[in-house]
């Protein structure tokens, strides 16, 4: 009797333990699957931010579109005029008809407007005008071209020119201290994409490697095809690397080293996310010589399109 | 009874620098008739449709979109040709006009001055055959 009762609570204890072990199992996946959600979550929040984002900068780049076309337009016309109009003052004081009263009169004017001087100096006007036309038609431009993540329409994507457009936009991180050195293969393919969420990658990887050079630097940027299946691009900086530590944690969401405030911790996460549904990989390293070395690689066209739209 | 010039232009466009551009940039080769808005334009349509050839719209204005105008304009009077200028060359609206041959181009703001009076001569010379 003492036996069966020994031999039945062995096998009740080995139950027991066989029921903690699948509890914790349990439990364990619901954390995952928790996590999981709330990636997922975060994920589309923040999307829907990003997207709000878009379409607050379209709204501003299409308003500024009318005064930027008639002031860029008009400079032609100002220029123009102002040649007609000296041409014209010029022929008269010329004139060895005109009544020598009248010239004097005419001279007297011309000192007191400081004709010369206005005549000089009206190309600067004109050039400066025109120039500052041309550099607001740029800004929108880059504008545009960066909101364009409204649509999940799959587009031809050429991705040196988006990278120009980024390189633009970014300019008062880059200014004179980086020099961007470029090495693009010449027969690049236009691939098949979001060319709003690539504008984004680009972005988020360019920022950061403008902002991990302290003091003078430079950024390499390689394109060239990865393998027959797409391109290959290459961001390389000459900042500080990688640190060890957190090298596995640096695609995780909401991480992030910057200062409290200046970075969301998302930008990674975000541009892995968007490589991945494009079908493509991102790989990270630091380079020999220092620095951090991104490589984004994006098929010729992305994978099965209902992905995307769960 | 006198022959229809057919050598005006229609400007339609809310904004009325974008309009004073435009005839400044026209002024010496053709007519000009300006419209602020796409009723204002289809008035205008509806008496002088004989003179005019080209009809230049902007795309976003109240009330009613330059694609919407250009395509009730393309049914009465299909003999004058259009063109769009807008930013919004990503617009479907703006598209479809385009793919269904509603307009004979759309031209992105701020355009260029050489490009804008080579498409207005292109449509003067379409419908100036004879």
């Amino acid at each position: 009797m003492k036996i069966v009762d020994e031999r039945s609570q062995d096998e009740l204890i080995a139950c027991l333990n066989q029921a903690n072990l699948e509890n914790q199992k349990l439990r364990e996946e619901v954390k995952k699957r928790t996590k999981e959600l709330h990636q997922a979550h975060d994920q589309m929040v923040l999307q829907e931010k990003l997207s709000a984002l878009g379409r607050l900068v379209a709204g501003i780049a299409h308003e500024l579109n009318n005064p930027i076309n008639f002031v860029y337009g008009n400079v032609d016309f100002a220029q123009k005029y102002i040649e007609d109009l000296v041409a014209l003052v010029n022929s008269i004081g010329d004139d060895p008809l005109l009544p020598t009263d009248i010239k004097e009169r005419l001279n007297d004017y011309k000192r007191a407007i400081d004709f010369e001087f206005l005549k000089e100096d009206s190309v600067r006007v004109i050039a400066s005008l025109r120039s500052g036309a041309e550099r607001s038609a740029e800004i929108v431009r880059d504008l545009k071209n960066f909101s364009r993540t409204d649509s999940h329409d799959y587009q031809e994507v050429d991705v040196m020119k988006q990278i120009e457009s980024t390189l633009n936009l970014i300019n008062p991180l880059i200014k004179k201290r980086i020099e961007i050195k470029r090495d693009y293969d010449k027969d690049v393919p236009l691939i098949y994409g979001n060319s709003g969420h690539i504008n984004q990658v680009l972005m988020n990887i360019l920022t950061n490697a403008a902002q991990a050079i302290e003091g003078d630097g430079e950024i390499i940027i390689q394109v060239g095809r990865w393998e027959d299946r797409g391109l290959s691009i290459i961001i390389a900086d000459s900042g500080p690397g990688i640190m060890d530590e957190v090298s596995d944690k640096i695609l995780e969401p909401f991480f992030t080293t910057k200062e409290e405030g200046s970075g969301t911790g998302l930008g990674l996460w975000i541009t892995q996310n968007i490589v991945r549904n494009h079908g493509g990989k991102m790989l990270v390293s630091n380079r020999p010589e220092g620095g951090a070395c991104f490589e984004i690689r994006l098929p010729l066209h992305p994978p099965n399109l209902s992905h995307l739209k769960k | 009874m006198t022959q229809p010039q057919k050598d005006k232009i229609l400007i339609v466009d809310d904004e009325p620098f974008n309009r004073e551009l435009l005839v400044r940039v026209l002024r010496r080769k053709y007519q000009l008739l300006e419209a602020e808005s796409a009723e204002e334009g289809l008035s205008i349509l509806s008496k002088e449709s004989e003179d005019i050839f080209f009809i230049l719209s902007d795309h976003l204005m109240p009330r009613m979109l330059g694609s919407e105008f250009l395509r009730q304009a393309k049914k009465t009077w299909p003999q004058i040709q259009s063109m769009l200028l807008t930013g919004y060359e990503d617009d479907q609206d703006v598209k479809a006009v385009k793919a269904d041959g509603i307009v004979l181009s759309v031209l992105s703001k701020p355009w260029q001055r050489a490009e804008l009076e080579e498409l207005v001569d292109q449509a003067y010379d379409l419908t100036h055959d004879d």
